[in-house]
């Protein structure tokens, strides 16, 4: 913290300066606004508690997410311990889901269709970020939990099987149902929409 | 010797973004893409897919317009008051 201000003063300005950005980092990852904003309480208390820690290497903000992310894998550490009747019921679903698409040789029934842009092409715009973000929302919560953590996040299996109590061949499983059902619902709901617009 | 199905190659595909894979195994993939046109379209959107997902929750989180969600005022009351007693208490 700055010399010039009084420590309380300087408090009020981070709560100001980085709260919706901390709480918009965090929903977009746990999904829950309550949740969110307990994150972002429990970041910054944190940070203003090691506050003689921050060497000014990197930009405060930076060093306010590194906080943020670790309170977010103990917030997901502490979910995994709930295990939802729904979620089960919701995984089992998708393994059916992702059989459906192959015949009993294992062949594909329905092929992935050609798209006419790549996602990161159409990443800049709102709407297409929405329709993610909802893709993303459908998916069972432990499943979105571990592709955010795995594919957004870039947490090694390892420290995930160990810090969320799975087994590696359930990361594997879980994480190839969340990436085949996002495809899809991007499919679905991006692409195909898309080309039948310009059709 | 039993050929991977395309379910298989997916799953193994997907497994191997996860976890070191033999040379074996990367022989077998990258023969059954050769291919298969299916399967390496799959893999080909599937990485774009999970590419696009980190930049936009990011972009996401960037966006500072008034349409992009904020902290409740009650939440900044609650933040700003936790945030001033720790920094009281560690003066």
């Amino acid at each position: 913290m700055s010399d010039s201000l009084h420590p309380t003063v300087e408090a009020a300005r981070w709560v100001d300066e980085y709260g919706d950005y901390l709480f918009r980092f965090a929903l977009a990852r746990v999904r829950n606004r309550d949740a969110a904003e307990d994150l972002v309480q429990d970041t910054l208390v944190a940070a203003i508690r090691a506050r003689t820690h921050f060497e000014g290497a990197s930009a405060l903000r930076t060093w306010l997410v590194g906080i943020l992310k670790h309170k977010i894998l103990d917030y997901f550490r502490a979910q995994s311990r709930t295990v939802l009747a729904g979620d089960l019921t919701a995984i089992g679903d998708e393994d059916r889901t992702v059989e459906s698409f192959f015949d009993r040789a294992g062949r594909w029934r329905n092929p992935p269709g050609a798209w006419n842009a790549s996602p990161d092409r159409v990443v800049e715009q709102k709407e297409f970020r929405r329709v993610l973000d909802s893709c993303l929302s459908k998916l069972p919560e432990s499943m979105s939990r571990l592709f955010v953590l795995r594919d957004v996040e870039g947490v090694a299996s390892e420290t995930i099987c160990e810090t969320l109590g799975i087994s590696p061949a359930n990361l594997y499983t879980t994480l190839h149902r969340a990436r085949f059902r996002l495809r899809r619902c991007l499919e679905e709901n991006w692409f195909e929409k898309v080309a039948e617009v310009n059709r | 010797m039993k050929f991977p199905t395309c379910r298989n190659i997916v799953a193994s595909w997907s497994e191997s973004l996860d976890r070191p894979v033999s040379l074996g195994e990367r022989l077998l993939l990258w023969a059954h893409c050769l291919l298969c046109r299916p399967c390496r379209r799959y893999m080909a959107q599937t990485q774009a897919v999970r590419e696009s997902a980190g930049r936009a929750l990011h972009a996401d989180s960037e966006e500072a317009d008034s349409s992009a969600p904020q902290l409740s005022p009650e939440a900044r009351d609650r933040i700003r008051q936790a945030a001033e007693e720790a920094a009281r208490e560690t003066r």
